[in-house]
């Protein structure tokens, strides 16, 4: 990343301020389709905005930890891609709480469980994406979502090389969901390259300034 | 000692140190060895060829500016460059849809690469679906790959 591509994108602090009330309020809307697919109280933690090198929006995360990871591509007006990770203790616990099983039942994802974290990776992406759509006045589009259960590291290093491939700077969001009963979080977090952190920035002026 | 080489990483070693990295998924690790000498370097590389735009910074990133300069450092460590064989660890899939598959274009670029270079390619354990977490013996040029499921 060059010092010439921060200063093309850099945003300003009430510009960051709006995507911040923004991404709460799309995290929100979330995190109540969470809730309601789950039972289980969630809270949306603390959120990271993040302009410049990619992997700085990253969770801390043991590289070798293993992971649950829902990946969408976003496609539309805007082009990125959003990423969600569970624990692996988490994604079973989703998995019993979601299939109507006592908890700490499972040990290991049938295709079945699979196929249930791809549908909350589902529900919530769609959920998040439409509060950010509805805001901007936009149109996203997400492509259905795929599974990987792996370590961190190589979850991730696959979707930060497709953002990198577009990109050399990115916006980067990350958003922790808590689960009152759970002892771990999970993250989600969306990744819009340069030219579509300028098209979000624009929108985003133009909204503040209609208002 | 165990000297760690995270993504868009390059580093050399000798003696008895290791280079490790955990956790590559469609990455490519691109382990050099020189035994005559017990020198060893790894490039942890994002993407294949090279960049599009000049960045400073992202030495590492692209398989090619990787190697590139994974072999500068290792002639200032004092390998033989008729010495050096090549061992390439990565390139996995994580993610099927994807509309492109960088794992196999990364395995294909530094092969490439390696090629031009003249360096011979010993040693592989590249593709699938599968993370991998890496250790590179400096001192006996084992590579050792740990996967996890």
């Amino acid at each position: 990343m060059t010092t010439e591509h921060v200063k093309a994108v850099a945003i300003s602090e009430s510009s960051r301020r709006v995507i911040v009330a923004m991404i709460n309020e799309a995290a929100a809307n979330a995190s109540r389709s969470l809730q309601r697919l789950t039972n289980n109280q969630v809270e949306v933690g603390v959120t990271r905005l993040e302009v410049g090198d990619i992997d700085r929006v990253l969770p801390e995360l043991e590289a070798e930890a293993m992971v649950a990871g829902v990946c969408l591509q976003i496609t539309g007006d805007i082009r990125g891609w959003a990423l969600l990770i569970f624990p692996v203790e988490l994604a079973n616990e989703m998995c019993d709480r979601l299939l109507k099983r006592e908890v700490g039942t499972t040990s290991r994802l049938s295709e079945l469980d699979k196929s249930a974290l791809k549908e909350v990776g589902n529900i919530l992406c769609g959920s998040f994406l439409t509060g950010l759509s509805n805001r901007l006045k936009i149109k996203i589009v997400e492509s259905p979502p795929e599974f990987c259960l792996d370590m961190f590291g190589a979850v991730v290093d696959g979707v930060l090389g497709q953002v990198a491939r577009h990109a050399e700077s990115a916006l980067g969001i990350q958003v922790a969901f808590e689960f009152k009963e759970s002892v771990v979080a999970g993250q989600f977090i969306l990744f819009f390259g340069v030219d579509e952190m300028i098209a979000v920035v624009k929108t985003l002026e133009e909204v503040a300034e209609a208002e | 000692m165990n000297v760690e080489v995270q993504m868009r990483d390059v580093a050399v070693a000798k003696g008895n140190d290791n280079l490790v990295a955990q956790g590559v998924g469609s990455c490519v690790l691109i382990a050099i060895h020189d035994r005559r000498h017990r020198i060893g370097g790894m490039a942890h590389a994002v993407l294949a060829g090279i960049p599009s735009r000049g960045s400073p910074l992202s030495h590492g990133k692209y398989v090619d500016e990787a190697i590139d300069e994974l072999l500068q450092q290792m002639a200032r460590m004092g390998a033989d460059r008729r010495e050096l064989q090549a061992k390439l660890v990565g390139g996995a899939n994580m993610f099927a849809a994807f509309e492109s598959n960088l794992g196999a274009e990364n395995v294909a670029g530094a092969r490439a690469k390696l090629k031009r270079e003249d360096i011979p390619v010993v040693g592989e354990c590249v593709g699938g679906s599968q993370g991998r977490s890496v250790e590179f013996s400096v001192a006996t040029g084992i590579v050792t790959v740990k996967t996890k499921f």
